[in-house]
């Protein structure tokens, strides 16, 4: 068994180099030292595992060698019993305890056999024992608590993205249906009413009312489209992005790798997601960036889509500017609920180049 | 005089199909046969009625219009389709055109344009809003500008080695032999001037010709 790092469910969240400014109060220096210890451990389970069992057969060797004071040596065995006990949890210890256990009778029984073996003083070892089984158990339950908590973010993020994406359709879908269809029958049917009047004075007055209306229409549709594509699921996510890169008020190249473009890829709330991720980064750069071209790229592999938002312009010190105006906050919020890793790579003078990897719907089972 | 043109609209929105009666109706030359608010009642009345050409919403309430135009135009070819939208993107676009439509007028458009549309089309030809002529032409354009000098076959030799397929596997595919598919990528290389299945791969991303021309 092998123990989630302490920062399980966080580690989704995880966004960028500054994002280790972002909780600041949290565990004191040193629990955050040995946190991070433990997350290099649990990455290289196998390994550590490995050194720790060569480490308390060699010790063995030494007893049975003879070579230092068979107490120390088994306490030496003893720590390394612990610290097993508190990286893998209690299946994994419990049978080397038995092990140890074992030995340990055998070096008291090893005289009466005629091995001249130095005697020891076995008292303290009961507890020793239950001290490790101790270590074990809570090494076990903080894994099954560390393992709740994820689940538990997961299935709250998830429920989140579920309201949110609900409340936007709903309102695009009002607009679209509601007041886009009117202000399309309306201007319809000042079009109707225009049309026996010519150049009079009525014709022309109808005419420009009719110019408004069409605006109206216009920016509702331009409204609507910006709080969700209404046709997301059939065009995919790749169709939408194409289609905003015509849409930001600076040019933009659009690069599908292969695969990209096909619908489905994520389930629609979360392409929804993604979409205004690449919308808030372009805008960006279109704001701010003073480029002349952004660059998006959509490319999935190993079962997840990378999507890179890119652009050669003055770019921004990620760890000086106030996040909130440049609208990183609200990307990483949207990447945290995805559960995506979102990257921000800019400095002063260098460009800026937002990277984003999403699991994508088929490996991630259901949602 | 021209010879009446029959009219079928398919409008899930009561108000915009009185608007679109409104101006129809003040065109003697266009007669309208038909009204469906969806799917279900568009087939019915277009097999009813036999149009000419048949005005199709792209979303109607649930149901998407694409599926639709499709539809339409396998079981009642001698009906032609207009879309008419609020939808502006080149995806949609595309769809429409590849579901078979010969139309795309999109919602705000004048009644003379509507009118042109249905026109155009039951004359047998294309019509094209010019809202989304641009989207058309830059999406147009990328295939005419890279993938014209491009055989079909070698086209999609190069979609396959760009999807990371061995040129074993895109044989297997295509039903070629290996050493067939090596030779059309040396002859796409020299083509285009590049050197290696790297940089063909690259060049198919880059320029977009890697998705699926169905």
């Amino acid at each position: 068994m092998t123990i989630p790092p302490y920062t399980d469910a966080a580690s989704h969240v995880v966004v960028g180099p500054t994002a280790a400014s972002a909780p600041k109060s949290a565990a004191p220096p040193t629990g955050r030292i040995l946190d991070r210890w433990l997350d290099r451990v649990a990455g290289r389970p196998r390994r550590v595992q490995l050194a720790l069992d060569a480490a308390m057969v060699l010790v063995a060797l030494l007893i049975v060698g003879q070579v230092a004071p068979p107490e120390l040596l088994f306490h030496v065995i003893f720590v390394a019993l612990v610290l097993h006990a508190f990286l893998f949890g209690l299946a994994d210890t419990l049978w080397r305890i038995g092990i140890v256990s074992v030995a340990l009778l055998g070096y008291e029984a090893a005289p009466q056999l005629g091995v001249p073996f130095q005697s020891m003083d076995l008292t303290e070892w009961p507890l020793m024992f239950v001290i490790a089984v101790l270590v074990a158990w809570m090494a076990d339950r903080r894994a099954t608590t560390a393992r709740l908590y994820a689940s538990l973010f997961r299935g709250a993020s998830d429920r989140l993205l579920a309201v949110q994406e609900d409340e936007r359709r709903r309102f695009a879908r009002e607009l679209h249906d509601g007041v886009g269809q009117t202000l399309t029958a309306l201007t319809l049917a000042l079009d109707a009413t225009a049309a026996g009047r010519g150049r009079s004075e009525a014709g022309a007055r109808l005419a420009s009312a009719r110019r408004l209306a069409e605006d109206a229409l216009l920016e509702t549709h331009d409204l609507a489209e910006r709080l969700r594509p209404a046709r997301l699921e059939q065009i995919g996510l790749a169709g939408a992005v194409r289609d905003l890169g015509g849409r930001v008020g600076l040019p933009v190249r659009v690069e599908i790798g292969p695969g990209a473009s096909e619908t489905g890829l994520l389930d629609p709330d979360a392409a929804a997601e993604v979409y205004r991720i690449v919308q808030e980064a372009l805008a960006n750069a279109a704001r701010h960036s003073g480029a002349p071209l952004a660059r998006v790229v959509l490319a999935t592999r190993d079962g997840v889509l990378r999507v890179v938002v890119d652009d050669e312009g003055q770019g921004f010190d990620p760890a000086d500017v106030r996040e909130t105006g440049l609208g990183l906050a609200g990307m990483r919020e949207r990447a945290a609920l995805l559960g995506a890793h979102l990257r921000v790579e800019s400095a002063p003078g260098r460009g800026t180049r937002i990277a984003l990897e999403v699991p994508l719907t088929r490996s991630r089972g259901v949602s | 005089m021209t010879p009446r043109v029959t009219v079928v609209i398919v409008e899930d929105h009561a108000l915009v199909r009185d608007g679109l009666r409104l101006i129809l109706q003040g065109e003697p030359s266009i007669g309208i046969v038909g009204e469906a608010a969806d799917p279900a009642e568009a087939f019915a009345i277009v097999g009813r009625t036999a149009p000419d050409v048949a005005l199709v919403d792209l979303t109607l309430g649930d149901a998407d219009g694409v599926p639709l135009i499709r539809g339409l135009g396998v079981r009642y070819p001698g009906t032609r389709t207009v879309a008419v939208t609020m939808h502006r993107d080149g995806e949609t676009v595309r769809q429409a055109f590849l579901a078979g439509a010969a139309g795309y007028v999109v919602k705000g458009a004048s009644g003379a344009e509507l009118i042109a549309a249905i026109r155009a089309v039951a004359r047998g030809e294309r019509y094209v809003h010019s809202t989304v002529a641009g989207v058309m032409v830059a999406d147009s354009l990328r295939w005419l500008r890279h993938g014209q000098r491009l055989s079909p076959r070698e086209r999609e030799v190069l979609r396959l080695l760009a999807s990371g397929q061995s040129a074993t596997d895109v044989g297997r595919t295509l039903g070629i032999s290996a050493h067939t598919v090596r030779r059309h990528a040396a002859n796409l290389a020299a083509k285009l001037g590049l050197h290696g299945r790297v940089a063909l791969a690259r060049y198919a991303i880059e320029q977009d010709l890697v998705r699926d021309e169905g």
